[in-house]
């Protein structure tokens, strides 16, 4: 058995291990100007940031009363003792990097370009007049690259707004300029804009944060994860992933073995880059009104086709997420999961018959690997094809390209009963962010090799409707896909964008000792060239 | 209209009507010889379209997958500059019958070259999926065609002379010639990139497979590892076998859609970054093939006449295009299958063979005796393992 390793929690940032999780939050990019005090800014914000020892602790305890009291959700926030608190988390862009851990050069190559540059590689729009073009967006690009992402969050909106005038006040005193600030807030029942349950599926972490043994992702299967080489999971359907997937330094997952891990590189484990992750920031409006109008055409050309007839609107677009509104797989159907392991299907093969420590004894569930319940150009079977072979090999493989996603909705929720509403002409969305330790290898190939193909990760049957975008020559944006039912199939097109980038940038998020490295400059210097 | 004859690939135009006939005459061959090698409940599961012709309608199915060798991206996972560079480079192979010859180490069915000026800046990048056995083909029927199709893609510089080794009745067609390696690229030079090997994986994928309690096994990887049709380190033949097997699994039989090639099924352009005002066109040139069918056999890309920009003005991904690898990244290439139901009853399916664990054995001995002086030329595997998955010992040039 392989010894999982204990994490540095007072080094590493917390919003990506275990993440704030906290109802409000906001996204703040700065760049630095010839004048900029940015290492006094560092000192200044250090004591500030908020460690995995901090938010890891929180969310045991959060989680525990919530299972005591039955209080889930944005409530769960209001049990833990500590209130009223404010958590702060700091990317850097990669000018900044390059100065000061010129070393992170060798680790990936997508964040030496930057988001800008891989811009048009993710399947945003070319063309110079649209919204989702590099040229619009609210920064990224050109001289609104951000040079420092700040992740601001609280468990209150009134001190997330006490704190947030703090920040704008510190960042102007230090002459640093600030492109760009929204709000995100949590929606009710976890729901993204276009009304589906978000974030559900989350790799468990292996790794311990002492000394006694306290895993990062709590183990509640007692039978079900024998064996050396096959998958193993934290509870039903949480597959345990290698950390040096997500944070430098710790072993990493292999493409050809489940259980056996990859050593760190010595790069990886260097002090000034071991505990860092790589964070990928897009923002993506949500139109919600757009994704009605596709998917409602979509819906008529199908139940105009022969052997369609019966398909109910909220099925169809239930086939194009994956899931149904509240979350329910779609596997579910003929199976018997219990509400707390919902998510614990699989593809290829019936999952296991767990035993968990409270003697709980769940069924196996059947798998698809047809994609008769679950299509194969799914939302959630595109970016988690869980235990299938891909185009980029082996099962084992696939679990090397997950990700940690942290996004949180911004925006009001769409009238649906008053569509005329003026608040439906504001902006909404998601602020989408996700951690990885190679953005090519994880976050770039989910969207460029399977999201925005119509023939990956499996066979040709369509582009991911939901999120994919397809930016190729001559396409005109459109995306396809086939369903299929009875014998039957039908092609459809979705003519428009309805998620559409408009803001982004990659950063690296370094250690606690990282960022006390800049801070200590500040005695001697004053400005940064950049 | 059934299917009369087989047809050259892409439907090029380059023989006379006797050296289609019998250029027919070979597929149909090889089509017969991988269905009659096949177990014999399954020589109906893999068929051959001349034998029948209501097979007409059949369904036509593109199968595709990604041009750049993965064996290179998995050995610079992180250094995309030293994995473009190391992928255009020449290689010694050595291939388990202890034949040795000069190749790309370009695997997935597409090779290409990178022509350079005199600074060793890229000018030209031509990119080939045409199988060395349609240039022996007309090698042996006729020298002077080949040496007139040389003339016209390669260059004008070639010599009947440079493309054959030996005199009299030893005289080969050299598909490691210098006009097809060094100097120039008309086809395919890996062992594994050939029209044979083609037929040989798509016949032995249709065997359906069993593996402890799964019936049948539909993994990509669990199949070419029950199956030993290719190497499942590369995107095509896991992809390719995958597909083939599925059609099975729905209860038809499987052929290969005439005419019977490896394909350049469209660059992917998403990630390119023109110079304002410039159009695609003007760079990327189908040569040989069918654009518009998703044939396309021969390919270049360059600066056409009259456009003042250079190709490091070009982006990729946000990298000045300066190696022909980063664009045969965004190369998608296809093979076309067709399925027909034949059979109103599926063969039985028949126990996984573990051809992975084995292929890794002898590439473990393999390599430990191909650097040895004692290299022993017998060493062959247990159970015969499909074209596209012999093992080759790689050495840098």
């Amino acid at each position: 058995m392989n010894q999982e390793p204990v994490l540095e929690i007072d080094q590493i940032q917390g919003n990506i291990l275990p993440g704030f999780r906290f109802p409000h939050q906001e996204m703040m990019a700065c760049k630095l100007k010839p004048d900029s005090r940015f290492e006094k800014f560092i000192e200044v914000i250090l004591p500030m940031i908020t460690t995995m020892r901090e938010s890891f602790f929180y969310r045991e305890e959060r989680l525990y009363l919530a299972k005591r009291t039955n209080t889930f959700g944005i409530a769960s926030f209001s049990l833990p003792q500590q209130q009223n608190l404010f958590w702060l988390n700091i990317g850097l862009g990669r000018q900044i990097i390059m100065e000061y851990f010129p070393e992170v050069s060798q680790l990936d190559n997508s964040f030496n370009l930057g988001l800008s540059a891989r811009s048009f590689l993710l399947g945003d729009s070319k063309d110079a007049s649209a919204e989702g073009n590099k040229n619009n967006w609210r920064f990224g690009h050109g001289s609104k690259e951000a040079d420092i992402f700040l992740i601001a969050s609280s468990d209150k909106i009134e001190t997330l707004d006490e704190e947030t005038a703090k920040l704008r006040e510190l960042i102007a005193e230090h002459n640093i300029e600030l492109l760009y600030s929204e709000r995100g807030e949590r929606l009710p029942d976890e729901k993204e804009h276009f009304g589906f349950k978000d974030g559900i599926s989350q790799p468990a972490i292996r790794g311990l944060v002492d000394t006694d043994g306290t895993p990062i992702s709590r183990r509640l299967i007692i039978r079900g994860n024998e064996g050396n080489d096959t998958p193993e999971y934290s509870e039903p359907g949480k597959l345990l992933l290698w950390p040096g997937q997500f944070v430098f330094g710790y072993p990493k997952q292999s493409a050809s073995h489940f259980r056996t891990p990859v050593a760190p590189t010595n790069i990886e484990t260097s002090p000034l880059i071991k505990n860092g992750s790589f964070l990928v920031f897009r923002r993506l409006k949500q139109d919600v009104a757009e994704f009605q109008n596709q998917t409602q055409e979509m819906h008529r050309e199908l139940t105009a086709s022969q052997g369609f007839e019966t398909v109910s609107y909220e099925d169809f677009i239930a086939k194009l997420v994956g899931r149904k509104k509240d979350g329910t797989t779609l596997l579910a159907e003929g199976n018997n999961p219990p509400p707390d392991f919902a998510n614990d299907f699989n593809f290829k093969s019936d999952t296991k018959g767990f035993t968990l420590e409270n003697g709980q004894v769940l069924d196996p569930v059947k798998s698809d690997p047809q994609g008769s319940k679950c299509p194969m150009f799914a939302h959630i079977r595109k970016v988690n094809p869980r235990d299938l072979a891909t185009d980029q090999g082996a099962e084992t493989n696939t679990a090397t390209f997950r990700i940690l996603r942290r996004g949180i909705p911004f925006g009001k929720q769409y009238n649906h009963t008053s569509t005329d509403d003026p608040a439906n002409k504001e902006e909404r969305g998601l602020l989408f962010l996700c951690y990885q330790t190679s953005i090519q290898n994880q976050f770039e190939l989910l969207t460029n090799k399977w999201m925005n193909k119509e023939a990956r990760p499996e066979t040709n049957v369509g582009h991911d409707i939901l999120v994919g975008q397809n930016n190729e020559e001559d396409s005109g944006g459109v995306k396809w896909c086939l369903f299929t039912a009875n014998g039957k199939a039908k092609k459809l097109e979705s003519q428009k964008p309805f998620v559409i980038p408009t803001a982004g940038g990659y950063f690296f998020c370094p250690s606690i000792a990282a960022l006390a490295a800049i801070s200590i400059k500040a005695e001697k210097n004053t400005t940064v060239n950049v | 209209m059934p299917l009369l004859k087989f047809d050259t690939p892409g439907f090029v135009n380059d023989l006379s009507n006797a050296q289609k006939k019998a250029w027919s005459d070979k597929i149909n061959d090889w089509m017969e010889e991988n269905r009659t090698d096949l177990p014999l409940s399954y020589q109906t599961i893999f068929f051959n379209e001349l034998n029948h012709p209501e097979a007409e309608n059949g369904a036509i199915a593109a199968i595709t997958w990604e041009g750049f060798p993965r064996y290179w991206k998995l050995k610079f996972p992180n250094d995309p500059v030293k994995m473009w560079d190391a992928s255009e480079k020449l290689y010694q192979l050595t291939d388990y019958s202890g034949k040795k010859y000069i190749a790309r180490l370009q695997d997935e069915y597409l090779e290409w070259k990178s022509y350079r000026d005199a600074n060793g800046k890229l000018i030209k990048v031509i990119f080939t999926c045409e199988g060395p056995d349609y240039w022996e083909f007309i090698a042996k029927n006729d020298e002077a065609l080949l040496l007139s199709l040389y003339r016209k893609y390669v260059s004008n510089a070639v010599q009947l002379k440079d493309l054959f080794t030996g005199t009299g009745a030893n005289k080969q067609y050299n598909r490691s010639n210098k006009w097809n390696l060094t100097d120039g690229i008309m086809h395919l030079t890996h062992g594994a990139n050939t029209l044979g090997a083609e037929i040989n994986l798509a016949a032995r994928a249709t065997v359906l497979r069993k593996k402890g309690t799964v019936d049948p096994v539909s993994d990509s990887h669990d199949l070419i590892c029950c199956s030993g049709y290719g190497a499942e380190s590369r995107f095509s033949d896991p992809t390719i076998g995958a597909a083939v097997n599925s059609f099975v699994r729905q209860g038809l039989s499987v052929t290969l859609n005439n005419p019977i090639g490896l394909y350049i099924h469209k660059l992917d352009t998403s990630a390119i970054e023109l110079p304002a005002g410039q159009q695609l066109k003007d760079f990327w040139k189908i040569i040989r093939g069918d654009k518009d069918k998703g044939m396309i056999l021969r390919a270049e890309f360059s600066v056409s006449e009259g456009i003042n920009t250079s190709l490091e003005d070009i982006t990729i991904g946000g990298n000045p295009l300066k190696y022909g690898a980063q664009l045969a990244e965004l190369i998608e290439m296809v093979i076309y299958g067709k399925a027909y139901k034949l059979e109103a009853q599926l063969p039985a399916s028949i126990a996984c063979e573990n051809y992975c664990d084995e292929v890794e054995q002898i590439h473990a001995s393999f390599h430990q005796q191909a650097l040895t002086e004692n290299f022993d030329l017998k060493k062959t595997p247990k159970k015969p393992l499909g074209l596209r998955a012999t093992p080759y010992h790689v050495e840098e040039l």
